[in-house]
């Protein structure tokens, strides 16, 4: 299993662009109002920061995954430990993935269709592509539905240029000020910095000393799109009525009407969002079962894909609309947990203890 | 083990083309939603009615009419949601509400406050935000809704082309009137809407009514409406807040009169605080136009005549828009302008002072209004070709 450079740049851009396009803006725009986008700019710094450490980490073996660089850094029983954690982290953000997608669906298209039947299409779909061929499989959509993602997404800003007021983005800092506006950069970043399991898939690219920086590239990409997006919210719904609705991307995007002709693209919103969730899920998933199989030293990693199914379908129901009664995912688990240790605190570690290793042991392979 | 392969290929191909949509309405089992009307009903309730279309009515565009082709459904209930379920029973068909682009609001309830009634409008997935929205002035919205126009047939389709031929601010209505309900220095606005008749000559006993686009309903920071303001002063508020496409302006000059069609319009505001807070605004609007009536000796190929129309203009657009700021400061004291959201922008330290007295300030500011209209197009004759002297 192969992928180039080009492949990884699509993969992590349609990975990041879809759920901070619509499910991160009202939670950011409840902290730092109409100053969002500067929490976006703050939180796309850092989580560039964050992937560049990572990759750092990454490239001092660039031969072994994040399963095996935790366990050969750490020892066995400390990187058994923290690759743990990271299980956890990719079973259950695959179950609320799901979960959140299919909550949109239901609320937007299908009001009358059963969950069980998105979360099982759904997950059938992407244990076809990671059966098949892997993250090669993945690689090669995301170079055909990247650019897909890409091209929708500049038209849907375009096409709103027309409805923006300026005046709505006004003042700018001095009404939410420092705090609120970092604030509003925690979940933003939690987004964005998602991109560390690049960690997992160094070691399937074929250019491993630049290829990785392509990730930057792409988060960059989708970061600044992002950014495009909420202000284009911001100056068209307004921030405090943004702040209120679920999806503020797919209400701005009603409001496109060109000549009483071009107007309801919001189905093109829906079609950058399937696309982008399906190469988000496929990701984790293949990471998820790869990456349990290598734990657990199972010869043919394939096996892994029906547990990691199993598991992930059943975690679905206990996710369905856990916003409304369950313990809040993202809020709770992912920006209090997730985010500080399995984002930064842990690469971080990784790159410094591994690096000192690695001099260590290069003196001493040279003592010889 | 090839053979099975063809086999699977094959039944797949089939359910591309056998399988549908399981749970899709036909458009012949809808029931298309046109416009809402919402009224008071019994006992602090509400009054629903919806104006539901006959499609087999609407489609002999040239056959000449069959009869009505839309009828209005109404029922009460204790909110938006109760109504529209109980009137569910009277709908042979399941309702459609993609396509409702109105809603109106009957006079009473829009007295009565509209902060509890309106979120089922905004939360269903199936209605958009971007949507008009009506007042009617002296009516309830649902003879708004039975109220036929001879062009266009269902009232609520009319309503939405009258508001946008005049130059109204169409479908962003209710968004601004949200973003206004969540904003400190800037109260909500409606356009109003009446039911008037056509003229049919004398012999004839038989008018028709017409609905008539008809000026600006004030609500007040509870969403309670407290004032109104005619269609020429509901026009210097769009042009002061810079959603007005085209205004016309007719004034006496000399022995005639005259009129301009202008376009190109926007405004400024510049807010003046002194130590005391008192606060002087100085609007400065401006706009381009062009010269649509003159029945005056005045010859505008001239440059001091073309000036002299320029003044007379400029003077009479002061008077009115100074007028309106102070019949609203006087009145309803409510700041529709959104002159506090100006001070909110340009020094929000300030404002956090501001912000809780703010009817206050706003109903004791001083208001100077300066304009600039252009005249850049006098049409194609110099003077008025009706007048032999004219021009000299």
């Amino acid at each position: 299993m192969k992928i180039t450079g080009n492949q990884i740049f699509w993969m992590m851009f349609s990975f990041i662009i879809g759920n901070t396009m619509l499910i991160s803006v009202s939670r950011v725009l409840n902290h730092s109002k109409q100053d969002a986008w500067i929490s976006y700019i703050v939180s796309l710094l850092l989580g560039t920061f964050c992937i560049f450490i990572a990759i750092k980490a990454g490239q001092l073996y660039p031969e072994l995954t994040l399963v095996e660089l935790c366990k050969f850094v750490f020892g066995k029983w400390i990187g058994t430990l923290i690759v743990l954690v990271y299980l956890v982290q990719w079973y259950t953000v695959i179950a609320n993935i799901i979960s959140e997608f299919t909550v949109f669906a239901i609320a937007i298209l299908l009001p009358n269709t059963p969950p069980w039947l998105f979360y099982f299409s759904m997950l059938l779909l992407v244990i076809y592509v990671v059966f098949s061929s892997g993250i090669e499989g993945i690689g090669r959509s995301s170079e055909v539905f990247g650019p897909i993602i890409f091209l929708s997404a500049i038209l849907l800003i375009l096409l709103s240029i027309t409805n923006m007021e300026f005046k709505k983005i006004l003042p700018v800092f001095l009404d939410t000020g420092f705090i609120p506006i970092i604030k509003g950069a925690v979940p933003s970043t939690a987004f964005f910095a998602e991109v560390v399991i690049i960690l997992m898939l160094i070691k399937f690219l074929d250019d491993k000393k630049r290829g990785p920086f392509k990730t930057i590239w792409g988060l960059l990409l989708a970061g600044t799109l992002t950014i495009f997006v909420v202000i284009g919210i911001i100056m068209i719904i307004g921030p405090e009525v943004a702040a209120k609705q679920s999806y503020p991307f797919f209400d701005m995007i009603g409001y496109i009407n060109i000549m009483e002709f071009i107007q309801n693209l919001e189905i093109i919103a829906v079609i950058v969002w399937i696309l982008s969730v399906f190469i988000k899920l496929s990701v984790y998933f293949f990471i998820a079962s790869y990456g349990t199989a290598q734990l657990f030293k199972v010869k043919d990693w394939r096996k892994t894909i029906w547990f990691v199914a199993v598991i992930s379908f059943i975690l679905c129901f206990q996710f369905k609309n856990e916003n409304l009664h369950g313990f809040k995912y993202i809020e709770t688990y992912w920006l209090k947990f997730v985010l500080p240790v399995n984002m930064m605190i842990i690469p971080f570690l990784l790159w410094v203890v591994g690096s000192i290793r690695k001099r260590t042991k290069r003196v001493s392979i040279g003592d010889k | 083990m090839s053979k099975i392969i063809y086999q699977c290929l094959i039944f797949l191909l089939c359910l591309l083309v056998l399988v549908g949509c399981w749970d899709r309405t036909e458009l012949n089992e809808q029931a298309i939603w046109l416009a809402s009307g919402f009224d008071v009903g019994k006992e602090d309730g509400l009054k629903v009615s919806g104006q539901i279309v006959i499609p087999a009515n609407m489609q002999n565009q040239n056959g000449g009419s069959k009869g009505k082709d839309h009828f209005i459904l109404s029922d009460e209930g204790v909110n938006l949601g109760d109504a529209f379920q109980k009137m569910e029973a009277k709908l042979s068909r399941k309702g459609f509400y993609g396509l409702r682009k109105v809603f109106f609001i009957g006079e009473e309830l829009a007295r009565r406050g509209i902060s509890k009634e309106l979120d089922n409008v905004t939360r269903g997935s199936e209605v958009s935000i971007r949507t008009d929205v009506f007042v009617v002035k002296g009516d309830t919205a649902i003879n708004v809704l039975n109220v036929s126009n001879p062009l266009e047939k269902p009232s609520a389709i009319a309503a939405l082309k009258e508001h946008q031929q005049i130059g109204g601010r169409g479908s962003t209505v209710f968004l601004d009137f949200l973003n206004a309900a969540n904003s400190d220095g800037l109260r909500p606005t409606i356009p109003l809407i009446e039911i008037t008749e056509t003229q049919t000559g004398e012999n004839s006993d038989k008018k028709e009514s017409i609905v008539q686009v008809a000026g600006l309903g004030i609500f007040n920071k509870e969403l309670k409406m407290v004032g109104m303001l005619n269609q020429t002063e509901n026009q210097d508020l769009l042009w002061i807040l810079g959603y007005l496409p085209k205004h016309t302006l007719s004034t006496p000059l000399r022995d005639g009169n005259a009129t301009l069609q202008l376009h190109h319009l926007s405004s400024k505001i510049k807010p003046v605080i002194e130590k005391s807070n008192h606060i002087t605004f100085k609007v400065e609007l401006s706009g381009e136009g062009t010269l649509f009536e003159n029945n005056t000796l005045l010859n505008p190929e001239k440059k001091s005549d073309l000036k002299e129309f320029e003044k007379a203009f400029n003077e009479l657009a002061k008077k009115q828009v100074l007028s309106t700021i102070k019949k609203v400061q006087s009145e309803s004291g409510q700041d529709i302008f959104g002159f506090g959201e100006v001070i909110h922008r340009k020094d929000p330290r300030k404002w956090k002072d501001l912000k809780d007295d703010w009817d206050q300030y706003f109903t004791q500011a001083d208001v100077k209004v300066t304009t600039k209209i252009k005249i850049n197009n006098i049409g194609i004759t110099g003077p008025s070709v009706l007048n032999k002297n004219g021009g000299s």
